[in-house]
């Protein structure tokens, strides 16, 4: 062992058990021996992990300036860097480092793997170049530098100017047809991007040939290979061909919807343009024979398998909606019968279907419905109940709207189907789902659309008497009580299946409504005693989310289900909680997804690369993120208050990129809530959601994420005094009141807002006109007086008109 | 009628009624993207009419000399898709990928060893108990593993399969 060893290892050991203090003085002892740059890098290191950021950055610096190009020096440092999120001196260290030794492969891929964190395309390029150069045997950075043009003509597409997008393509395609020339596609990977360039190009001609030639061979799995060539064929409009590879690829594995789909796709264009009679009907003939062979195929093998039916009607209803074919009823209805009789018992049957469902007369259904009354609790077996809950869910797509009546009896007959099943599944596994489940949901939506037919009756109530916002105690009641209703039907599904996540969250939105309910009645003093209950539901709303072990990616797509509305609970600790956690994910796309394109250029995954970079925007510009984020600053804000002091520090380090609003920001977002989540089984597809909360749900965000932006920049400037407030923010605010009120937001928030406009305009005025010595003290007392009592009418609403008080 | 081709990034978006299952693991990121950057062609999406994620495999390869083999991460199919035949045509695409792509010796898992309905459907597919790993799962529902194993043809004597008479523990893991 060298000296330095020596010295090395116990600073080395100290830091893999995080004991940074020990590290640091080992380090400090060592260097008192003699100046030596790897200990002082890790030197660098435990101070920034201790928090030292200041002294750790300056050691970073000092080595910055002997250009150093040791591997280790080089980590260490930018790992304190990167952890600082000072990038560029990542980037310029190892400029430096590759600059003096270009000869040093590790080096020249740490210089490039810098620029690609950062995202930096033109200077990747420039690095790719002269990488590639200094290593012309290794074909890995042709395709470096082929990908980094590539990549600057996909930032491109949208808006960039036509010359340099031109350009950029033209010489992507270049270097990958020499690249093809000279042996250099060797992979797979790069023959998908040379694929995919030709196609982007509109090249599909050469494209084919490419796929279909020796290159080709480079694809392992044959139906991989041909599926690229069933795209090419499409993206051509040769249907003929399209037509041709799909059916091999049915013959081959007749369960392959993309297949049946390309099929049915180039059938229908080739009989658009058959004029003869005749040979269209032997087309259509043909495709139904295929589809007949394939269905006897596919019912051979241990397994029936459902496409070659479900196909069948995929190309009826084609044929009919494309008017290439008399609308032939009986035979639609037949084949709907078939599949039902065949496959009713897939847990999948419904969802299967309810895209042919409406090519069905109504009166088809009745024998079916028959079935429905006479249960026989004592013969039913799992795949019983399964078809008769696909039999209920199709009734319940039929049904037009139900008298109070008639739903009260769906009602009892759900109840008493669901008691019939539970024996059935008694000896489960608690993890999987029990057999009438869905018993549990068609009762509680049917309650739910009971609720929201009242609803309208209620509303009526509050909304004749605005003028002092209560609604009598009764209504209220009431329309507490059928919410109420829904979630003990839920509670009562879900303590025999623990972990459905359907029954969950519909749960988690009834209480959401419910909890808003009962804290208007609390602000409204309707009944001051309910703050136990309406503590106690939103604790057993949190803890059913809690046991969704909702993490990652999901807080994201999923938050939204119950931080949505948060804010108007007034239960501000948990709010805080639930949102601060769901933004994590946000840092973790900024920290990891950069270090994952990275490994998509280590590893050649050409294909990888924009598929990543696309994925890292969409959780960038989330927004859910933003949404979140306001509602954050929101809940914090009135936490806060009345403590001056920190209000105003904290409205001072408010995120103002993320507090963008202008329409270009907010109509650039990217929604990626998962919307198709929760199951609805009408012909109306109304989310159901939407039927609890009798709003659109989730709430349009357009104008909603202007005013809460808009507003919490105001309150900062009405906070810091002297400071200047923006007139244009208040003109703003005005306009994003307007457009709120066109989409119909509720009209609680948006008093609050148009009371803030007031003060803040007053304030603007106080503050340009008086002299120092102004205060809201000097204002038009009858401006006071009017504000006073809008803010006493807007009482229900705490958060903005509790700050407000503030100036009065 | 299922779709299936490579998972993709953008799948994570929408692959909830899948991973919303209490055996289903939601991981970071990092732990997708590298499987999707490091071995594409083992993570597949099955994927239904309407576009919506009915389950996914993912795997890679792994190991050194006649250790090479393929891994099954993980396999899940949301709960409306269930019986249907999925995880078998997902478990048949692994299989092929670590026989024809990777030229492995043989596949093999890990599983939970109260996962009764996993166990039993593995040993329909051929694979049997190689090992049990004490204490694999840890955290709140810790637990322990059983190592399953299935032979591929290169593997021709069958000798990665013969079973270890004693349990081992995590660190005892080659791999
Ligand atoms: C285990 C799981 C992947 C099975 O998926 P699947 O698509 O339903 O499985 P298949 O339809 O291909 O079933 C294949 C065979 O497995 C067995 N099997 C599957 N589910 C079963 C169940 N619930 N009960 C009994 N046997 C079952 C059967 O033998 C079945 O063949 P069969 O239907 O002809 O009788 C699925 O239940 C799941 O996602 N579970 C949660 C996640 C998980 O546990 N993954 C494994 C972790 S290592």
């Amino acid at each position: 062992m060298s000296a330095l060893d020596r010295q090395l290892r116990p600073i080395y050991e100290a830091l893999d058990s995080y004991n940074n203090k020990q590290a640091v003085a080992l380090c400090t002892k060592a260097l008192k021996k003699g100046e030596n740059q790897t200990i002082k890098a890790l030197k660098a290191v435990a101070l920034d992990r201790l928090g030292k950021e200041d002294e750790a950055l300056e050691i970073c610096d000092e080595i910055k300036r002997t250009r150093p190009t040791d591997d280790a020096v080089l980590q260490y440092i930018c790992m304190v860097y990167k952890a600082s999120k000072k990038t560029q001196d990542v980037i310029d260290v190892y400029t430096a480092a590759y600059n003096q030794a270009p000869r040093n492969e590790e080096l020249a891929n740490h210089w490039f793997m810098a620029l690609v964190r950062v995202d930096d395309r033109k200077q990747m390029q420039q690095a790719a170049m002269k990488i590639q150069k200094q290593f012309k045997d290794n074909s890995r950075y042709l395709f470096w530098t082929i990908m980094t043009i590539w990549l600057q003509r996909v930032r491109q597409a949208k808006n960039g100017p036509e010359g340099t997008k031109g350009m950029l393509a033209t010489l992507t395609e270049r270097m990958l047809i020499k690249a093809a020339e000279d042996g250099r596609i060797k992979d797979y990977e790069a023959l998908q991007l040379y694929i995919e360039v030709l196609e982007t190009h509109g090249k599909t001609t050469d494209a084919l040939a490419v796929i279909n030639g020796e290159m080709g061979n480079l694809c392992k799995v044959q139906a991989d290979r041909k599926h690229i060539v069933a795209r090419l064929c499409k993206a051509n409009k040769s249907w003929g061909p399209l037509r041709a590879v799909s059916k091999e690829l049915l013959l081959a594995s007749p369960d392959d919807w993309l297949s049946y789909c390309n099929y049915i796709e180039a059938l229908i264009q080739i009989l658009r343009e058959t004029t003869d009679a005749d040979s269209r009907s032997n087309i259509i003939e043909q495709a139904r024979s295929l589809f007949s062979v394939l269905e006897s195929k596919a019912s051979s093998g241990k397994r029936t398998k459902r496409g070659p039916l479900l196909a069948g009607l995929e190309l009826e209803k084609a044929l009919q909606t494309n008017k290439l074919q008399e609308a032939d009823l009986p035979k639609l209805s037949g084949l709907v019968m078939e599949y039902l009789e065949k496959f009713g018992s897939n847990l999948s049957c419904f969802d299967d279907v309810r895209p042919y469902l409406s090519l069905v007369p109504a009166n088809d259904f009745d024998g079916l419905f028959q079935e429905l009354q006479k249960i026989d609790a004592k013969g039913l077996t799992i795949a019983s109940v399964r078809r008769l809950v696909t039999i209920e869910k199709i009734r319940r797509w039929s049904d037009t709207k139900l008298t109070a009546d008639e739903a009260n009896a769906r009602a009892e007959h759900y109840i008493a189907a669901y008691k019939a099943t539970v024996p059935l599944g008694a000896d489960f596994d608690e993890r999987e789902l029990q057999p009438g489940d869905d018993y549990i949901l068609l009762l509680a939506h049917t309650l739910l659309d009971r609720h929201a037919q009242k609803r309208g009756v209620f509303f009526a109530v509050v909304y004749q008497s605005r003028g002092d916002f209560a609604c009598s105690s009764d209504t209220a009641a009431e329309d507490r009580s059928m919410l109420a209703d829904v979630a003990a039907v839920l509670e009562y599904g879900l303590a025999r299946s623990k972990f459905n996540y359907q029954i969950k969250l519909l749960l988690i939105r009834v209480y959401v409504e419910l909890g808003k309910k009962l804290f208007l009645d609390i602000v409204l003093s309707i009944d001051a005693m309910r703050i136990d209950i309406c503590a106690g539901v939103h604790k057993r709303m949190f803890d059913v989310a809690k046991t969704m072990d909702i993490k990652q990616i999901q807080h994201d797509t999923l938050s939204y289900l119950f931080t949505d509305d948060i804010e108007l609970l007034g239960c501000p600790e948990t709010s805080l909680r639930a949102l601060v956690t769901s933004l994590t994910i946000y840092g973790s796309n900024e920290r990891e997804t950069p270090e994952m394109i990275v490994q998509a250029f280590k590893f050649g995954t050409y294909s990888k690369i924009p598929e990543f970079i696309r994925f890292r925007d969409r959780l960038k510009n989330s927004l859910q993120y933003n949404v979140s984020q306001r509602q954050l600053y929101r809940v914090e804000i009135l936490r806060r208050f009345p403590a001056l002091d920190n209000l105003g520090y904290y409205l001072e380090i408010l995120d103002e990129n993320i507090l963008s609003f202008s329409d270009d920001y907010i109509s650039k977002l990217s929604d990626n809530r998962d919307l198709t989540l929760l199951a609805n089984w009408t012909s109306s597809g109304k989310p159901i959601g939407e039927v609890v909360s009798g709003t659109a749900f989730p709430r349009k965000r357009d104008a909603w994420l202007k005013l809460h932006a808009l507003i919490p920049l105001i309150l900062r400037g009405m906070c810091t005094e002297g400071a200047p407030l923006p007139a244009d923010d208040l003109t703003d605010l005005k306009r994003a009141i307007n457009e709120a009120q066109e989409q119909n937001e509720d009209s609680e928030q948006l008093t609050a807002a148009d009371i803030l406009l007031e003060v803040a305009g007053a304030v603007v005025a106080a503050r340009t006109h008086a002299d120092t010595s102004a205060s809201p003290g000097k204002w038009d007392s009858k401006t006071w007086t009017g504000i006073l009592d809008r803010l006493k009418r807007a009482s229900f609403h705490p958060f903005e008109s509790i700050l407000l008080r503030l100036f009065a | 009628m299922t779709t299936l081709r490579r998972f993709v990034a953008d799948d994570l978006f929408k692959f909830n009624n899948v991973n919303l299952d209490p055996l289903t693991e939601t991981y970071n990121i990092s732990f997708y993207l590298q499987y999707m950057a490091q071995w594409p062609d083992y993570f597949v999406a099955a994927e239904a009419p309407s576009g919506s994620c009915m389950g996914y495999v993912m795997g890679k390869a792994e190991g050194a000399g006649k250790l090479w083999h393929g891994h099954v991460t993980a396999v899940t199919v949301a709960p409306e898709c269930r019986r249907l035949g999925l995880a078998e045509e997902l478990m048949e695409i692994l299989e092929t990928v670590s026989e024809k792509i990777y030229n492995g010796y043989f596949v093999d898992l890990f599983v939970r060893v109260s996962n009764k309905v996993a166990i039993g459907m593995y040993e329909k597919f051929g694979y049997s108990v190689y090992r049990r790993v004490l204490g694999y799962y840890s955290g709140a529902d810790s637990e322990d593993a059983f190592d399953m194993r299935k032979a591929l043809p290169r593997d021709v004597r069958k000798e990665s399969i013969v079973p270890l008479p004693h349990p081992v523990r995590p660190e005892d893991l080659e791999w």
